[in-house]
């Protein structure tokens, strides 16, 4: 049996691979050397920092030689990596004088901004953009320049990049900005994750109201999908919304994503004009609409009454699982006695039943554990 | 017939051999050698990667339900339990499901976490026995359910466990696996960098040797047992292998039991996992892939190489034995439920690289090896075998697996900061030649008899023997 080719190849592939465990051990020594190198550049670091805070606190102007120093070496992300990680350490100390040392050093952070973009690594660039977000909460401004990269790193393909631009934009504390970011992020219908978008906007550091106004003002001319994550927003932020809520809960020619968002609004912050609304759909059995009942008769839970009781009893008879669930959940949390449900445990409905039972099982195991501990 | 002419009859049948063997060299050397490159250089991109996330990750969650199918579990239950309490991550619950254990496994977990009975209505998405007790509790927080039910197996547990779930995600893990701290954290990112994110596999790595507390690793060495440090060898080649390499592509075909994501809902479309194979694992990420095309949606199924969870491998050969011949017979079962996969356009390079893979080299290799021995005795019987050839050939093919392992395995400790002694470094280099050799050949045998016997609806746990660990 012969089969030259084969060995050939093999042979290729053994070089290769024994290439490799090389690699790994040189990667071995690199980084452990790396991390000494390191503790030696962070002590340096934080001596001249220090230094630079110190002159500012009493008055003068940082060394011009530490700029000049720090402008050649935060070209390599370790430094940065370095820099990022004293200033952080120095920050409780120093807060008074950050944004003076910083505004003094923009000079040496300027051309970072091409040099970080140009390396098409996006690894290296969302470091960068994180590094940003850092300094801008330290020094409290957001110069125009660094908007711009800002809103330019959001069409990056990279997940990370777009959301430390996002993050940098919501501690910038400027409505503006923010509603230009979802306007781009909108337009050019970029696939960045709604959740993260939600959260996101929670944790704007700007005034709060100013930006739902601002979002309400532009609200037509975004999509659903980013109509939606802005809704969510204002249901976790405020409970004054509750007219422009209103009227989309009312428009039936609106996307139902929308309108269940408004839903979770009223269960939220009640509403008496929403109350004939959410009974009306907990009531609806309709089978392409068993979503609305699902979701109203948990928005529920926040309107006690008989009425409510009534329509949560009658959503327990629905065939649909979630409803039942959303009906039997409301009905415990509005504390209906078993007096009240008798003529559900006496019917003949098991899965009523069922489904009640549990929930009621579930509320005594949690008082029993309160009393226990 | 004159002897010339059978003579030259089985010339032509080896020659043939000879090519086919060629043909099939090249292309599995080829495959271990890309997968061992690209899977070590995205470990160290994902370390890289890390060091500067580890600046910049937030705190970000999406619920997610851990469900642990246990049967006879007793020993190490609540040992897995307590892991996943201390793991690091805002909203998840834990749903153990006893599929009719014969032993104390419901009642060791009833007393270890004070629970409760509750009246548990399951809303019935998917088929799967009758439950029997459900039993909460509410520990740091975190919503614990136990239900034990009629036995069914396995995929039947998994399917209780997915019924009764509360959240949009799952994670199904093995009751004798304990999850890192971070593993939450980990295996979740995927699904926030793309919302087509359908399904995440995690990174599973043998617990022997490892000292493990909660959830972080204090101390990591190979295991005293050769057999388990083969096994780690082993773990290390294939994960490079058949999951960071085929992930590139969107091909990953198997999601480990073990430590797996799931999107809940279309996980139910697609009619959860089949009680009726031993491979439920990886027939339902086979059938993930299947039912998506079939009904163009778009999705995709993700490794994350840093979610790790580790797992106990078994340190005798007569359970390791066991447990091969169980995963052969789902690996074949799964590769023949979705045979419409094979060479079939439609399924692009799931079909054409990931299926064809799985069935040459993973399933039709016990055979083919075994038929290579075999030709290899006929070629010196008719004394046509070139011996030093064949001889350095097998030494050179033997040292190129070799150094596949140990490539691997390097680039799995470096990458996930595990200190190795001195002794572990030889230990490795001496066992990745019996792991090649040795251990390789047993193993072929054992699949290649594994399908004698074989009954569809057989239902097996495939027990192994366990050892009590402690986690805490």
């Amino acid at each position: 049996m012969n089969g030259m080719g084969v060995e050939l190849l093999v042979y290729i592939y053994l070089a290769v691979c024994l290439a490799m465990i090389f690699f790994n051990i040189a990667t071995i020594i690199i980084s452990k050397r790396r991390e000494k190198a390191n503790e030696k550049r962070r002590a340096l670091y934080t001596s001249i920092i220090r230094q630079d805070l110190i002159s500012i606190r009493e008055g003068k102007q940082a060394d011009r030689r530490h700029y000049r120093y720090m402008k050649r070496n935060m070209r390599l992300q370790e430094n940065l990596l370095v820099f990022v990680q004293v200033m952080l350490k120095l920050q409780p100390d120093f807060s008074a004088e950050m944004p003076a040392y910083l505004d003094q050093l923009s000079g040496a952070m300027d051309p970072l901004i091409a040099h970080y973009k140009k390396h098409n690594d996006p690894i290296r660039y969302a470091f960068f953009l994180y590094t940003l977000r850092v300094f801008q909460q330290m020094s409290g401004v957001t110069p125009p320049q660094v908007e711009s990269i800002l809103l330019d790193a959001l069409r990056e393909p990279n997940t990370y990049c777009r959301e430390n631009a996002l993050q940098a934009i919501y501690k910038s504390g400027e409505t503006g900005l923010v509603i230009r970011a979802l306007e781009v992020i909108d337009s050019a219908q970029i696939n960045h994750n709604k959740k993260l978008l939600t959260d996101g906007l929670l944790s704007f550091t700007g005034n709060k109201d100013e930006l739902m106004d601002g979002l309400w003002n532009v609200f037509e001319s975004f999509g659903t999908e980013m109509q939606v994550v802005i809704l969510d927003y204002i249901r976790f932020c405020a409970p004054s919304h509750s007219d422009r809520m209103l009227a989309i809960l009312k428009d039936e020619k609106r996307s139902p994503e929308l309108r269940f968002s408004c839903i979770r609004y009223f269960g939220k912050y009640p509403n008496k004009e929403a109350y004939p609304i959410l009974i009306e759909m907990a009531q609806n059995t309709a089978n392409h609409r068993w979503e609305y009942q699902a979701i109203a008769c948990s928005s529920l839970a926040g309107y006690p009454g008989n009425e409510t009781v009534e329509t949560l009893k009658r959503a327990l008879h629905v065939s649909n699982w979630y409803v039942r669930y959303n009906a039997s959940e409301s009905l415990t949390k509005l504390g209906a006695s078993y007096v009240d449900l008798i003529d559900v445990f006496d019917g003949n409905d098991r899965y009523a039943r069922e489904i009640l039972q549990f929930q009621l099982d579930m509320k005594y195991n949690q008082q029993k554990e309160a009393v226990a501990r | 017939m004159t002897t010339e002419t059978i003579m030259w009859i089985a010339k032509l049948i080896l020659e043939f051999i000879n090519i086919f063997f060629v043909v099939y060299l090249i292309g599995y050397s080829t495959f271990l050698f890309l997968s061992v490159t690209v899977g070590s250089s995205e470990l160290f991109k994902k370390k890289r990667q890390y060091r500067m996330m580890n600046a910049i990750q937030n705190n970000y969650f999406i619920p997610i339900s851990i469900i642990v199918p246990a049967y006879n579990e007793e020993v190490t239950v609540t040992s897995t339990v307590h892991s996943l309490l201390a793991l690091d991550y805002k909203v998840y619950e834990i749903i153990v499901v006893d599929d009719g254990s014969k032993d104390n496994t419901s009642k060791v977990m009833i007393d270890e976490f004070g629970m409760l009975p509750v009246r548990m209505p399951i809303h019935r998405q998917l088929k799967c026995q009758q439950e029997e007790f459900v039993y909460e509790a509410k520990i740091h927080n975190v919503h614990v359910t136990l239900i034990r039910k009629t036995n069914g197996g396995k995929a039947d547990a998994l399917n209780m466990g997915i019924n009764a779930s509360r959240f949009p995600y799952f994670i199904c893990i093995d009751a004798d696996s304990v999850l890192q701290f971070d593993s939450l954290k980990k295996i979740a990112l995927p699904l926030l960098e793309n919302e087509n994110v359908v399904a995440v596999g995690g990174s599973v790595r043998p617990s022997n040797g490892a000292k493990i507390k909660n959830g972080h690793i204090v101390s990591y060495k190979l295991p005293k047992s050769i057999l388990a440090s083969m096994q780690t060898l082993e773990y290390d080649r294939s994960f490079l292998a058949s999951r960071i390499l085929l992930d590139k592509f969107n091909g990953a075909l198997i999601i480990s039991g073990a430590f797996g994501l799931f999107q809940k809902k279309l996980v139910i479309e697609s009619g959860g996992y089949d009680a009726n194979t031993m491979g439920e694992d990886m027939e339902l990420v086979v059938k993930l892939h299947e039912y998506c095309i079939a009904n163009d949606i778009p999705y995709l199924i993700k490794y994350a190489t840093d979610a790790i969870c580790w797992s106990q491998v078994p340190e005798r050969l007569r359970d390791l034995m066991k447990q091969r011949k169980r995963w052969h017979i789902g690996l074949f079962q799964s590769l023949w439920t979705h045979r419409r996969l094979a060479v079939n356009p439609r399924y692009g390079s799931v079909s054409f690289i990931s299926f064809t893979y799985f069935l040459l080299y993973e399933l039709l290799s016990p055979y083919i090896e075994i038929f290579g021995i075999l030709s290899v005795l006929m070629a010196l019987w008719l004394d046509m075998l070139n011996a030093p050839f064949a001889l350095l050939f097998t030494g050179i093919y033997a040292a190129f697996g070799a150094i596949m392992s140990l490539t691997s395995f390097f680039a799995r400790t470096q990458t996930l900061d595990l200190k190795l002694s001195f002794v572990d470094v030889l230990k490795a280099i001496g066992l990745c030649f019996f792991e090649v050799t040795i251990l390789r050949s047993i193993l072929a045998f054992t699949r290649f008899f594994s399908l004698l016997g074989y009954r569809r609806k057989k239902r097996n746990w495939g027990k192994i023997e366990r050892k009590k660990i402690d986690f805490r």
